[in-house]
């Protein structure tokens, strides 16, 4: 069989809703993009806990230091565990590491900015992470099973952590003035990141993850899906979003919205975020600072008996 | 902050060392050096902030105050905990010898307190040494990948273990009251006999480690910080010759402490900045619910 | 740095499943991470290791407190069961305020006040 003929019989069963197992034979165009993406995944995962970390130390109540430690564990988790996926294809994590700290690889805008209140952990807790389980909802449906069965691992422990955020929320919505303030003041100002977050409308017939089967539904219809689960919601707490447009159009079937505006958008993933370099400058330092505790399993001779 | 019981000086010294010392290891979560060592580690954070809300429970009827306030509603100078706890985590190397240290010293006093005549307190630390072996089994396996590690490796461990050693041995300075809690069987044995005990284990898993060069360092730099001349010795522990020596075979305390004060709310600089944060949400916006 | 598969299984005598896989250098580090990282909301109580190439499979000896044994709920849905409850006063609450914020919505999806005042 020609390489063109695999690639053919490979998208067939793709269409076909056949799901490619671990060690199967990949069309390198498959390959590589799949890469890409779960190590963006990974990668959006690991800076992901930063924001939220810087709030630990901070926590009201013994119970949200240790739920929200647990969910900024779990971010780490998921990092470990898409990382795992992506190796697997056959890069190391040492080099996806090492390529995420010094600028080559990307991840997802929202995890550019700034927290300045816990209003912004019940944000990121409730809407960040409800926009993050919409697009991995969609992902189980993708067509590499080990994805889907780091998936199935993984939305369930984002559901969780959507429940401490929804708490995180109405504890805030429904107490003193200045709680219900901070987290009002934290939607205002993550609105715009989390439009952003799902994507420009894209032309599905020119989106190669989409063709692959990788992802399986148009940024637009995500976008969709987290209006109609979140915005009502937070109308229901008397909570504004900072777009005069935003409404739904019954004849329509749809949200409409105002154009956020996207040259934000591009300068950050091209890692021009108000926090990127800082962030990325962290981490760095702990990598290479480190290097030592990896020499311990990387085979590094051990002192002798 | 009624202080007269001595069990709630007890229980208050226990629980702060479990919740600062937790809030330290929490604050590797997301960037430790390793990613399956940062979901192990942090999960050791979340068991000491776990068991610290366990005692405060029990310490709420002496102390008329619910855990929350005792863990973010105190003054610094009312915490407890021994100043090793609140030092900042440095690196990979400080933080894996303090927690070898400490949660060897905790596994000593809880087996002890297994034993307490104040029942309540036995049954939780029951409870608490089912966690505990984990951290144990932890500190274990770091303990001899460092010491039998690669030269930077058993060398940063080396560093963090002499950096500790001092204020270490102050998680067994006197209580306030101990001789009443010692008595009623509260405590079924002192501080300095549970050093003892502890002194014991790490001076021969640092022998077994060609590392008890950390023990006699400490003793020679801290030797250093001896009495003027004349004679006098300043009041306060803070300035006292703390000390272990060679005798008999083995390693035993002499003198007074390093680091020490914690169990009587004296704490250092590193302490302010933490409470500082730590507290500083719960303190901005006063009664309100999270 | 080895790759060790990660198996569980829901009762004795069912087959070891792969949940997961780790990167660690020797088993008894494996053994030691392995818990944190796959079962720390309690998703079963013994676990399994086996090393990517070899046929080995290294059952954990001292599984006692796999998933944590005090205060862990905040881990769990049973952490949360309280929520639902909440977030049906603090509802009402908004709606007695006036606050709710009536824009068009998709069908079913229609302010709680109606709800509220019908119930």
């Amino acid at each position: 069989m020609t390489y063109a003929e695999r690639v053919d019989e490979f998208k067939a069963r793709i269409d076909a809703g056949d799901k490619i197992q671990a060690g199967e034979w990949l069309p390198d165009e498959y390959r590589r993009s799949l890469l890409a993406f779960i190590e963006m995944h990974a990668n959006s995962e690991v800076m992901g806990c930063l924001p939220e970390r810087e709030w630990i130390p901070r926590a009201p109540t013994l119970r949200r230091k240790l739920s929200l430690t647990a969910k900024v564990q779990d971010e780490a988790g998921h990092a470990q565990i898409l990382y795992r996926v992506a190796e697997d294809l056959g890069k190391s994590r040492e080099q996806m590491f090492d390529d995420l700290v010094n600028g080559r690889t990307k991840f997802h805008n929202v995890f550019h900015y700034p927290t300045e209140s816990w209003g912004d952990v019940a944000v990121i807790g409730w809407l960040i992470d409800g926009a993050a389980l919409v697009t991995q909802k969609a992902l189980l449906e993708s067509s590499y099973e080990p994805y889907i069965r780091a998936m199935r691992r993984i939305c369930p422990e984002e559901s969780l952590h959507l429940r401490h955020g929804e708490d995180l929320t109405l504890e805030l919505v429904s107490g003193t003035p200045e709680q219900r303030e901070m987290f009002q003041d934290a939607v205002n100002r993550w609105w715009s990141p989390i439009m952003h977050f799902f994507g420009p409308p894209s032309k599905p017939d020119r989106d190669v993850l989409l063709y692959w089967g990788i992802k399986t539904r148009s940024n637009e219809d995500l976008r969709q899906e987290f209006f109609s689960t979140y915005v009502p919601k937070l109308w229901d707490l008397g909570i504004s979003v900072p777009d005069d447009e935003l409404r739904y159009d019954e004849e329509r079937g749809e949200w409409i919205w105002g154009d956020p505006g996207w040259d934000e958008f591009w300068q950050v993933v091209r890692g021009n975020g108000p926090m990127t370099k800082t962030r990325l400058s962290w981490r760095k330092a702990m990598w290479d600072h480190h290097a030592w505790v990896r020499d311990i399993f990387a085979g590094v001779p051990h002192a002798a008996a | 902050m009624p202080d007269q019981d001595p069990r709630l000086a007890l229980l208050l010294s226990v629980a702060d060392d479990e919740l600062i010392l937790g809030h330290r290891h929490s604050e590797w979560t997301g960037w430790a050096p390793y990613l399956e060592e940062d979901l192990a580690f942090s999960s050791l954070g979340q068991d000491e902030i776990g068991h610290a809300r366990l005692l405060y429970e029990l310490a709420e009827p002496l102390a008329g105050k619910d855990p929350d306030t005792l863990a973010l509603g105190r003054r610094p100078e009312e915490y407890r905990h021994a100043i090793l706890c609140e030092r900042p985590n440095r690196d990979w190397g400080y933080t894996i010898a303090r927690q070898y240290l400490y949660d060897t010293a905790d596994d000593v006093r809880l087996a002890a307190l297994e034993d307490s005549s104040f029942a309540e307190l036995a049954a939780a630390v029951k409870t608490i040494r089912l966690e505990e072996r984990y951290h144990l089994d932890h500190a274990r396996q770091w303990f001899s990948r460092l010491a039998a590690g690669p030269v930077q490796a058993r060398q940063r461990f080396a560093e963090g273990l002499e950096a500790a050693m001092g204020e270490a041995m102050a998680l067994f300075e006197t209580l306030p009251g101990e001789k009443v809690l010692v008595d009623d069987g509260v405590l079924p044995a002192s501080n300095e006999e549970l050093l003892a005990e502890w002194l014991g284990r790490v001076g021969q898993q640092l022998e077994e480690a060609t590392l008890d060069w950390v023990l006699t360092e400490h003793a020679r730099a801290a030797g250093e910080m001896v009495p003027t001349s004349s004679g006098e010795i300043e009041e306060g522990p803070s300035l006292s010759v703390p000390g272990i020596e060679r005798s008999d075979g083995k390693w035993v305390h002499v003198g007074e402490f390093a680091g020490a004060g914690g169990r009587r709310g004296k704490h250092t600089d590193d302490f302010t900045e933490l409470w500082e944060e730590m507290t500083s949400l719960y303190r901005a916006v006063p009664g309100a619910t999270w | 740095m080895h790759v060790w598969d990660v198996l569980s299984r829901r009762r004795d005598g069912d087959a070891w499943e792969t949940v997961g896989s780790i990167n660690a250098p020797d088993l008894d580090l494996a053994m030691l991470l392995a818990r944190e990282t796959h079962f720390r909301h309690g998703e079963g109580t013994t676990f399994a290791l086996r090393r990517r190439g070899e046929d080995a499979v290294h059952e954990c000896e001292d599984p006692g407190g796999i998933g944590g044994v005090i205060g862990k709920e905040y881990r769990r849905q049973d952490g949360y069961v309280g929520v639902g409850a909440k977030l049906k006063r603090v509802h009402a609450e908004m709606a007695a305020r006036g606050v709710v914020i009536d824009r068009p919505r998709p069908p079913g999806h229609g302010p709680r006040q109606r709800e509220a005042a019908g119930a």
